[in-house]
């Protein structure tokens, strides 16, 4: 199987401060939740600040022991001028490798096979800066580095489904590598004044003219994101809003999305103080289940990512309490409670009954969550909704926990275990439908013919007719019982017939299995235990 | 160990009756006088230890040694290797690779070049290289348990006499081929710095030639003494260490005389290694200038400080007894933004080295100014000023 080409998406901004990196980091999360390789990196050299997201899934948090984007062009520099002036055009696999020494893979394992690789900044300590800021830029150019900048391209979309670009602001040199040369996708976040807006606006003209005339006049497509907006003086947001949307009316992406207004539905990222005083990942700020659950920035993040992915069927999987607890309680402060909870939650609250003896219905819950998610990403087959043993060890108080995801979920998992019932009964009739035709009729009228023409046609007849009868009925009754019936999503009108012709043959709903995953989805992740 | 346990106890019984002693190599691990006699009393247990002409020894059994740090690390000046103390030199310190899984083979390649530490938190080779160390130790024959130590009185195996020791006991010295000669490092565009040290103090001259400088000043490593001046030797061994943080290979150079008489053979020197983009730092002693500026010696520094020709920095070591009008005169005079004054306390000597290298190694990698008409540039985005719109 050849692989498709990954695609390479950068978040820019003009000015800081827009939350790019958060819908960065929460894009990577969504992506890699539905299955898909992705890479991160930090190229905000100068303010380097996507690690602090990925704090709770890092060995090395702080980056102190861990090499990373600058320490690689620097690697690559060296090698370049030890190599001079013979050959100045070095392998792919070098970039690779110096590459690779700074790639480390968040533990988090998804049970859809995606992962999230991270290449930080550079290894942070006494001299970061001075190594960021002796790079000679236009000497990595001299020396070559626009070729090992291609080969790295390509080499990384061959390895990745997505690579995510955190952008330096303004019109820096290393700004401009990262939007012009290298993506396909520019994400570019703007706040909402005038600034912000016509500096995102200049830059990505600026970006299409500089791709149409240089590089290959390859496609580059821009996804213009409206971040922190705040709701309180909604007349200067309104004419805000009104000239940003005319300003950048005509870059935006051709999609299928038929008015401009929609397109902004998706992309607008309000302005939420919970997550201003702390870098935190929108799966664990926000409970999936949450009352007004399209009014958190948790599906404001799912909005986009479905925008810029062009998948509407991407989620952010639901995380149990005890976990949410835990990751949270792993970012910087230390001190971060759900929000809307209390601080330290009295005994009896949910995220503290649980104990030791729970660890076992923890484990199961966390496999359905997983099941839902590889639910997902196997097109909603009915194969991986809950099997009828997992709904009935689901308690009420486990379903209360879950978010809508799940609801969704075990509701399809209901109707699918109720309409394979039906099918099954379905099955039943017509076994004894076709049998009872054959022997009130058919038989009779065999016995008839036979004695005229010889048996060979007698005993054909004889096997056609139930066959016939039998695929006729299968058909009729599936499609009936499809349509009356409340099929679970996903759930096709030729599953239902093939089930009414061959019952529990078509397979059946299995448990799920953390190591029967199919082998596709299957990789070994750097988890603590 | 559990809390309360008595270390030297526990240690002991460790030691005379487990079957493996794996050590993790680090260049403090070398100075440590217990890790020297922990090492020894584990030796002792093999009864083939002996030591062959260079001073390694050979069958020392179940020792496994482990290179933990890169290997800029374990280099001194010219060789590889050198800051290993010889009787290491014929202990295996890399699993063998029979170069069948190009998986493994890139796990052995970078545990080589990078040491251990930095493949620790890497999959698949962490787990490929500690299966190999694991499935080493598992292989390794039992030893008979040696009749008890004692850490009192035990030997420090890195300044222990071995070869009297085997002299002694009547074993004559092994006659197997000599271990390989260690393998020579030359400098390398921006990953080495050579340090030229213009001063009066004594030192010992390491006996390995190069072509870079007319002699190279010897390191004080673990079991060779030298006659060397204290604080040189302390300022020695924080450059290299400033170099090692930043993944740079030191060469502690120095000319002949080393206080030169004329700038020229110096400057061509810096010159040459600057041009291969070598980092090149030159380390005066506040002795030799400013403090007596009006001598001969004092204006050859001067003149090197002023050469345009080369591209790197130039540190000035109040090894003792400072100077604090070093910016003063600087400024006074005219001189280049190439000074930078060490500071004194050692805690900030080392930071303050690396950030020097840095900043030396940004000279080295900057252009030369001109630039060639084919050359690629940097493309650069157009702000809000870039286009003005109607």
């Amino acid at each position: 199987m050849i692989a498709p080409e990954g695609r390479i998406a950068t978040f820019y901004s003009y000015k800081g401060g827009t939350g790019r990196s958060m819908a960065l980091a929460n894009f990577a999360w969504i992506l890699a939740a539905s299955g898909k390789r992705v890479l991160t990196i930090d190229w905000d050299l100068e303010a380097p600040g996507l690690h602090r997201f990925f704090r709770p899934f890092l060995t090395d948090p702080d980056l102190f022991e861990t090499n990373g984007l600058i320490d690689t062009f620097w690697d690559f520099a060296a090698s370049a001028m030890a190599n001079l002036p013979s050959s100045n055009d070095p392998s792919g696999s070098q970039i690779a490798g110096t590459l690779d020494d700074s790639k480390r893979r968040l533990n988090q394992k998804f049970a859809t096979g995606g992962y999230i690789d991270f290449v930080g900044a550079g290894r942070q300590g006494a001299t970061y800066s001075e190594r960021v800021n002796t790079f000679d830029w236009k000497r990595f150019y001299e020396l070559g580095g626009a070729r090992m900048l291609t080969t790295a391209q390509a080499h990384l979309r061959s390895l990745y489904d997505w690579v995510l670009i955190d952008s330096r602001t303004g019109v820096s040199d290393t700004a401009g590598i990262c939007t012009i040369q290298l993506p396909d996708t520019v994400v570019a976040c703007f706040t909402m004044n005038r600034q912000s807006i016509d500096g995102v606006d200049a830059i990505m003209r600026s970006i299409r003219a500089f791709r149409s005339a240089s590089i290959d006049g390859s496609k580059i497509t821009f996804f213009p994101l409206a971040t922190r907006i705040e709701n309180a003086e909604s007349v200067r947001l309104e004419s805000a809003r009104t000239y940003a949307r005319r300003k950048l009316r005509d870059i935006l992406p051709a999609t299928n999305l038929s008015v401009d207004s929609d397109y902004w539905d998706d992309m607008e990222i309000a302005y939420r103080p919970w997550y201003a005083f702390e870098e935190v990942l929108a799966a664990f700020g926000d409970a999936t289940g949450a009352t007004r659950a399209k009014d958190t920035m948790l599906s404001q993040m799912e909005a986009m990512a479905r925008c810029i992915a062009g998948n509407n069927t991407l989620r952010v999987p639901e995380v149990l309490t005890v976990d949410r607890t835990e990751v949270l309680s792993k970012y910087a402060f230390g001190s971060l409670t759900i929000p809307g909870e209390k601080a330290a939650p009295p005994a009896g609250m949910p995220a503290t009954v649980t104990t030791e003896h729970d660890a076992g219905d923890t484990e199961f819950l966390r496999g359905l969550i997983a099941k839902e998610q590889v639910w997902r990403r196997r097109n909603f087959s009915w194969r991986y909704l809950l099997s009828r043993r997992e709904l009935d060890l689901l308690t009420d108080d486990d379903r209360k926990q879950f978010g809508r995801n799940m609801a969704y979920y075990i509701s399809n998992s209901e109707r699918a275990q109720r309409h394979i019932r039906t099918l099954s009964i379905a099955f039943v009739l017509n076994c004894v439908l076709v049998l009872i035709i054959c022997y009130f009729f058919f038989v009779p009228a065999v016995r008839l013919i036979e004695p005229v023409n010889s048996a060979v046609i007698g005993i054909s007849i004889l096997l056609t007719i139930p066959v016939a009868l039998w695929a006729i009925f299968g058909i009729l009754g599936g499609s009936l019982v499809n349509l009356l019936g409340n099929p679970p999503y996903g759930f096709q009108v030729s599953d239902s017939i093939s089930r009414v012709l061959t019952g529990q043959l078509g397979g059946r709903i299995r448990d799920y299995d953390p190591e029967d995953t199919p082998s596709f989805m299957r990789y070994s992740s750097p988890t603590k235990d | 160990m559990r809390h309360g346990d008595d270390w030297d106890t526990e240690l002991c019984r460790g030691l005379t009756e487990n079957r493996a002693f794996v050590a993790i190599l680090t260049p403090l691990y070398f100075n440590r006088p217990n890790c020297g006699k922990e090492l020894a009393v584990f030796l002792l247990r093999s009864s083939e230890l002996n030591i062959d002409q260079n001073g390694a020894l050979t069958g020392a059994r179940n020792v496994v040694l482990i290179r933990w740090l890169p290997e800029e690390a374990y280099a001194a000046n010219s060789k590889k290797d050198a800051m290993i103390p010889s009787i290491l030199r014929r202990i295996e310190d890399t699993p063998g690779d029979p170069g069948r899984d190009p998986e493994r083979t890139q796990a052995i390649e970078r545990y080589q070049k990078k040491g251990m530490v930095s493949c620790v938190e890497r999959e698949p080779e962490y787990r490929e290289l500690l299966n190999l160390l694991v499935a080493r130790i598992l292989e390794l024959p039992q030893l008979p348990p040696s009749n008890g130590a004692n850490f009192a009185t035990a030997e420090d195996a890195f300044k222990f006499d071995w070869k009297n020791y085997f002299a002694a006991s009547g074993t004559s010295t092994a006659s197997a081929a000599p271990a390989p000669p260690m393998q020579a490092v030359v400098p390398r565009a921006l990953s080495s710095v050579v340090a030229f040290y213009v001063t009066h103090r004594p030192f010992t001259p390491d006996p390995n030639r190069v072509d870079f400088a007319d002699q190279l000043i010897a390191e004080s490593l673990s079991g060779t003494p030298l006659i060397v001046d204290q604080s040189l030797a302390a300022l020695l061994a924080d450059v290299r260490a400033a170099g090692v943080a930043e993944g740079l290979n030191v060469f502690h150079a120095a000319g002949v005389p080393t206080v030169p008489n004329s700038s020229e053979q110096l400057l061509n020197r810096l010159k040459s290694l600057s041009d291969k983009g070598v980092l090149t730092v030159l380390v005066v002693d506040t002795n030799v200038w400013p403090v007596v500026s009006s001598t001969a010696e004092g204006l050859v520094v001067e003149e090197i400080i002023r050469s345009p020709n080369w591209k790197g920095l130039v540190l000035l070591a109040p090894i003792q007894g400072s100077s604090t009008q070093l910016d003063n005169i600087a400024a006074a005079r005219g001189l280049p933004s190439r000074l930078v004054v060490l500071p004194q306390k050692s805690e900030d000597l080392i930071p303050a080295l690396r950030r020097a290298f840095v900043d030396v190694r940004g000279r080295a990698l900057s252009g030369s100014g001109e630039n060639s008409p084919g050359a690629e540039r940097v493309p650069l985005l157009k702000g809000v000023g870039g286009a003005r719109t109607q």
